[in-house]
């Protein structure tokens, strides 16, 4: 039976959860300009009344200032958290953080049966990795929610220290990372203060993030200094190797494109040249007789 | 995640009967490299140690502990093999999947096969291992023609990555006891990892080496560097999360391999060549680990032209300082033409 309740007479904490999850704009015109129209689903206990479907409802009439809103009481056969996961399982599968949340909502049994109904892997320290997870800010979860990484791609990035993954997020606002550039720069980071047993703040500090954050400059652009300076950091002697071999590439001032396998592991260079009349093939001819270019280019062969 | 059960599987040795064939080419063969073409004898499946940079983590997806028990066909099908090419010199090994020799005492599996190496007539055996497990093949006949090999490193790389295997001084004791017995050694310096102390500490090993074991019982040194794939990066800082091993700085090669950037392996391997060329002289085997030819050069000022001729390498050593066990002078040109068997 349909009832109405006021907010503050409904209790969401089984629903707490779904937090991250982001309410659609058209949920919240619909219900601005016409209230809550579908209930809200309830279980009653004695003392209170918990939603268990309809946490974004209960927000955004929240959030517009409506007292009351309607819903319907559940009697259901089955324990609460048995409930929620299957009112809610397609959205719960859609996200790894979700499902993280959802077994410390209910404080659910790390059994087989139960990481197998939410596609999880079970091994010995799962519960262990989850705590750890579950110690991310509520930022960064939602990061990892709306990024849609997965549960191993979550313990990729938090392997050595969950605290890095806030620290770096704090500065989301000034990069917007996209996953794919937020692994390698965690990537960078983890193993820098590995390397050098140094933190995040010497790091930002020695790749010029504080400038770099406060540049007039599209998020994507002072990404990619940025990310240029921390490969630099990075990868000290390959970043050497190749500015040197580069700088002796541009003092030849030739036309032709000399090549070279960048991760320097193939040796050789690769000399293209796209020649269209007699004269280019002259002084081509003449530059690769050069001393000083026939030099230049064995002592490139040999840094390679 | 099979993280778990990789390990789980560790704890029981399963006989297992002999299914399908068991001797192959070593996996890691690849036309860009300069590799040696040793064989490998499937006869063992994961491993009771566990080290961090292991490849087993991110390549078995049986994670049982498995030992071949059925010796009779694992033998034919060895027999059948080199008699098919019965100008090669093979070397075979049975350390590709496991530790040839961890499991030996509940096993007896090296015991029964050096056995009968020790009448093979074209071809050794190779047992590698990073255990100290050598008192069951101490008195067994093997005519030389078995290679007791260790992998070897640091002591501080074997306390903090080589997790469970014997410690430096107990293998150093283990190749003295087989130097003893009269068996030819193999070191396989591999895989070299890069920290702060990494030049003094592997000096340091070369030395004590060279104390135990005489330049005529050395059948061969390798040398070879840290290197996974990507893949196996994650699991690594997964399962060894103080392990700091892939924090240098590593690059992805052609290969989808990740490896020390080449100016700091050529360092490494100069380093230590230098120094076993101290230890040893000029005439010990010495060769790199999927390297490629232009890395042999700048290490060794030489290098083979092919996995034929680095194959052929290898024969002809055995022929010229070890005759009784290679009486047959190789055929390079055989060895060339049929480097891809």
């Amino acid at each position: 039976m349909i009832a109405i309740a006021s907010l503050h007479e409904l209790q969401t904490s089984f629903m707490d959860w779904s937090r991250l999850i982001e309410p659609t704009s058209h949920l919240v015109e619909s219900i601005k300009k016409y209230g809550v129209l579908s209930p809200v689903l309830c279980i009653h206990t004695t003392e209170n009344r918990y939603i268990v479907d309809g946490q974004q409802r209960y927000t955004i009439a929240k959030d517009i200032g409506l007292s009351h809103i309607p819903y319907i009481d559940l009697t259901p056969p089955i324990d609460t958290a048995t409930l929620v996961l299957a009112l809610h399982k397609p959205q719960i599968d859609t996200s790894a953080m979700l499902k993280l949340r959802f077994i410390r909502a209910f404080n659910w049994t790390l059994d087989a049966a139960h990481c197998q109904a939410l596609t999880l892997p079970y091994y010995a320290h799962l519960k262990a990795d989850i705590a750890r997870i579950l110690t991310l800010s509520q930022d960064a979860q939602a990061f990892i929610h709306t990024k849609r990484f997965s549960f191993k791609e979550i313990l990729n990035i938090i392997h050595y220290n969950v605290s890095v993954i806030d620290e770096v997020l704090y500065y989301n606002w000034a990069f917007n990372f996209t996953k794919t550039q937020f692994d390698t720069v965690i990537s960078y980071i983890i193993a820098l203060i590995k390397r050098n047993k140094t933190s995040f703040k010497s790091i930002f500090d020695q790749t010029n993030g504080p400038t770099i954050i406060e540049t007039d400059t599209p998020p994507q652009y002072r990404l990619k200094c940025w990310l240029t300076r921390l490969r630099e950091m990075a990868f000290p002697i390959h970043t050497q190797v190749r500015s040197d071999i580069d700088a002796r590439i541009a003092a030849i001032h030739m036309d032709t494109h000399i090549q070279y396998d960048p991760s320097l592991e193939k040796s050789g260079i690769t000399l293209n040249a796209h020649i269209t009349h007699p004269d280019q093939l002259r002084q081509f001819t003449q530059k690769m007789c050069d001393n000083t270019v026939h030099d230049t280019l064995c002592e490139i062969i040999n840094r390679l | 995640m099979s993280t778990g059960y990789y390990r789980d599987g560790k704890k029981t040795i399963k006989m297992v009967p002999y299914k399908g064939e068991k001797m192959d080419t070593c996996a890691t063969i690849h036309n860009d490299y300069v590799c040696c073409n040793v064989k490998v004898l499937k006869s063992v499946s994961n491993c009771p140690f566990d080290c961090s940079y292991c490849f087993l983590q991110n390549y078995l997806t049986n994670p049982d502990l498995e030992v071949v028990n059925d010796y009779t066909q694992l033998t034919q099908e060895i027999i059948e093999k080199v008699q098919r090419q019965p100008w090669r010199f093979f070397r075979i090994g049975t350390w590709e999947l496991g530790d040839s020799l961890a499991l030996e005492d509940r096993t007896g599996q090296a015991a029964k096969l050096i056995h009968f190496f020790a009448t093979c007539p074209n071809a050794i055996l190779e047992l590698k291992t990073k255990s100290d497990n050598v008192a069951p093949i101490l008195h067994c006949d093997h005519q030389q023609r078995t290679v007791v090999s260790w992998s070897m490193n640091t002591d501080y790389i074997i306390r903090t990555e080589e997790h469970k295997t014997a410690s430096l001084d107990h293998r150093l004791a283990a190749i003295h006891q087989v130097v003893d017995a009269g068996y030819l050694v193999g070191l396989h310096l591999d895989p070299m990892i890069y920290y702060p102390e990494w030049q003094a500490d592997y000096t340091s090993l070369i030395q004590q080496l060279a104390a135990i074991v005489p330049q005529n019982q050395i059948a061969w040194i390798s040398i070879g560097s840290l290197r996974f794939n990507p893949e196996q990066k994650r699991l690594i800082e997964n399962n060894f999360r103080g392990s700091t091993l892939t924090c240098q700085e590593m690059i992805t090669g052609p290969d989808n391999k990740m490896r020390y950037v080449k100016p700091i392996r050529t360092q490494m391997y100069t380093h230590v060549f230098q120094h076993i060329r101290q230890a040893w002289g000029p005439n010990t085997l010495v060769y790199l680990c999927m390297e490629r030819w232009s890395m042999w050069q700048a290490v060794m000022d030489y290098h083979p032209t092919s996995i034929g001729e680095l194959d052929y390498i290898f024969a002809d050593h055995f022929h010229r300082y070890f005759p009784h066990i290679n009486p047959q002078i190789p055929n390079k040109d055989l060895y060339l033409a049929y480097q891809d068997t």
